[in-house]
């Protein structure tokens, strides 16, 4: 009997040690750097509990009207773009007040693509946050490019359910 | 085929219903300038996966054990395929990707084509719900132990 509550309590530890979920930063420009480290590490349950239930995405033309379908939809291959890529941030500024904040970053990316070929590329990013308690967490991302055929091509790919 | 012309019905009901918060955000014009873009963007980028991953919705639950807790669920694979490789899945990482259970993490203990059950390790699964989305990736969790000096659990 008394392993029995032993092996429970172990257990209920452990379970709440491997919850990933609830977190969210205290700061809006960690809670964007959190959400990339976690893509980059691959931890799925990382980068979901940074983000708001509410969550709206629009990535080049395209929309993710809600966080599932985000998660769900996205955020794999994001997730697979950033592990195979280098994020370097180039620019920074962040603004809001309150509640409600704003982190707009450009990034340097390179890497390799599957068939060998360099990737070098910017990519725009504009977050915005909401704190609920004392934690950040995002509702919006906004990645976009200025180059129509680039956009043109990940529009297509999106919307072939790449 | 018919069950699966339903269920991918089901979940694009689910996608474009599934309730949006807008957010009042104050629209600020000013993005960080930079002299010379290139290629801007990451979605078409071709890479490899990063992981072996399989998502899917939940179809019904399974029973409980004499105490009420729920380790296993009936599932369907999205997009819609044949089923999930029996027993491929043991060991793999289960995230919840939508409802009351959002962001939680299971290991799968085992798997038919239409069902998963979980370890213990994590906790039962109840509040997963029918409907409920999930994405089970070919990577081991990553459990934190209690610090072995001060017998606390350090902080994530």
């Amino acid at each position: 009997m008394r392993l029995a509550a032993v092996l429970a309590a172990s257990l209920l530890l452990i379970a709440h040690a491997s919850s990933a979920a609830a977190q969210g930063a205290r700061l809006p420009a960690d809670a964007v750097d959190a959400f990339h480290a976690a893509l980059r590490a691959k931890n799925t349950a990382g980068a979901l509990s940074l983000l708001d239930r509410g969550l709206v995405v629009f990535e080049f033309g395209t929309v993710d009207p809600t966080v599932e379908a985000y998660a769900l939809q996205h955020l794999p291959f994001d997730m697979d773009i950033a592990a195979a890529t280098q994020w370097t941030l180039e620019t920074r500024r962040v603004g809001g007040e309150g509640s409600e904040r704003w982190v707009l970053s450009t990034y340097r990316v390179t890497g390799t693509e599957r068939d060998g070929t360099p990737i070098d590329l910017t990519t725009l990013e504009t977050v915005i946050l909401r704190r609920t308690g004392e934690l950040f967490r995002i509702v919006h991302f906004h990645w976009s490019t200025n180059d129509a055929a680039f956009q043109a091509r990940s529009q297509r790919q999106r919307s072939q359910g790449k | 085929m018919q069950f699966r012309t339903k269920l991918a019905a089901a979940w694009l009901l689910a996608m474009c219903t599934l309730g949006v918060d807008q957010t009042p955000a104050e629209s600020q014009p000013t993005p960080p300038s930079r002299p010379t873009l290139l290629r801007v963007g990451h979605d078409s980028i071709n890479v490899d996966r990063a992981l072996k991953r399989y998502a899917g919705m939940v179809t019904a639950l399974g029973a409980p054990d004499d105490e009420g807790r729920i380790y296993s669920f009936r599932a369907s694979p999205l997009p819609a395929a044949p089923g999930y490789p029996p027993d491929e899945l043991r060991g793999w990482r289960l995230t919840v990707l939508a409802g009351k259970r959002f962001a939680a993490v299971f290991e799968v203990q085992s798997n038919t084509e239409s069902e998963i059950t979980v370890t213990p390790l994590d906790g039962p699964v109840n509040g997963l719900a029918v409907r409920d989305l999930f994405v089970v990736e070919q990577i081991a969790i990553e459990r934190q132990q209690p610090d072995s000096a001060t017998g606390s659990k350090p902080s994530i």
